[in-house]
């Protein structure tokens, strides 16, 4: 009669213990989940209030620089948050080729950050063969492109 | 038996609802987020939408060496002075409150549906097109007329 009570004790300890670690893990990975969700809220909500405009004049011919060989682009921040300037956040491509961040520089006019209305001049070191080219800015998942003749 | 099976069911559940109430404020967060977030995108594309604007006209003194650019607000919204730019010939032209005025009052950041802004700016070289970028980026090209 002993033995048998023993052997329920065990199983009940062991069934509890499986159970007890089913349960932690599961608010362990609950707990992961959660803090990624919020993450990627705070993500989309931003990639949301990003939108640049590309607001050089192609036609004037200010768009490349034959002199000098650079391609100046003038980029609005038409949406509703401050984009960040340095870093790899605003990346360029040139006729589809990707430009290093170290071609081009990226300068605000008339002030410190990117806040919305402001305007950026890009600055991308690349000599060109006349002809149609295009540059496209890519700023989180927003790409402008902007098609010019040299 | 029956009490193994009781206990860790009951321990079993006690996992489900902590792991519940982690997850819905979280759901629940990043719902009320992108919503939000698509919200506020939908009134600024309506704004961007409302928004029209047109050269009214864009005169060249030679014997000043000024630069006149009026632009009428023809949309809907209310658009800002300060968040207007204004490109000659592709290169970025900077001007300041002194310089702008929107129906006749040089003070004004307002730009009305209806009223006009008209832009002064000195520039020694004679351009020959200037581009009107509005705040929502709505803008506008014109040759410059030369007097």
């Amino acid at each position: 009669m002993a033995s048998a009570s023993v052997s329920e004790l065990i199983m009940f300890i062991a069934a509890v213990s499986v159970a007890a670690a089913v349960s932690g893990a599961l608010v362990t990975t609950v707990g992961g989940i959660s803090g990624s969700l919020d993450e990627r809220g705070t993500d989309v909500a931003a990639d949301i209030a990003t939108d640049v405009e590309v607001i050089s004049d192609p036609a004037s011919g200010a768009v490349y620089d034959s002199g000098n060989g650079q391609v100046r682009l003038l980029v609005k921040n038409t949406g509703r948050r401050t984009i960040e300037t340095g870093g790899t956040v605003i990346e360029v491509l040139l006729d589809g080729r990707y430009v290093p961040p170290s071609e081009y520089s990226i300068d605000v006019i008339g002030g410190e950050s990117w806040h919305e209305g402001d305007v950026v001049r890009i600055a991308v070191n690349e000599s060109l063969s006349s002809g149609d080219h295009r540059v496209t800015v890519i700023v989180e998942s927003e790409r402008e492109t902007l098609r010019f003749t040299t | 038996m029956g009490f193994s099976v009781s206990g860790a069911t009951a321990v079993l559940f006690v996992g489900l609802l902590v792991g519940a109430a982690t997850l819905y404020p979280a759901v629940d967060q990043y719902a009320e987020r992108t919503a939000d977030a698509a919200n506020a995108d939908d009134e600024r594309l309506l704004t961007q939408r409302n928004t029209a604007i047109e050269t009214v006209n864009a005169t060249y003194n030679a014997t000043a060496d000024e630069l006149t650019v009026a632009v009428r607000n023809t949309g809907a919204s209310t658009l800002s002075v300060s968040k207007t730019d204004l490109l000659v010939d592709g290169s970025y032209a900077r001007f300041s409150a002194a310089n702008t005025t929107v129906s006749g009052d040089p003070a004004t950041d307002i730009w009305a549906p209806g009223q006009t802004l008209r832009v002064t700016l000195s520039d020694p070289a004679e351009p020959s097109r200037v581009k009107v970028v509005s705040g929502p980026g709505v803008a506008v090209t014109a040759p410059v007329e030369v007097r």
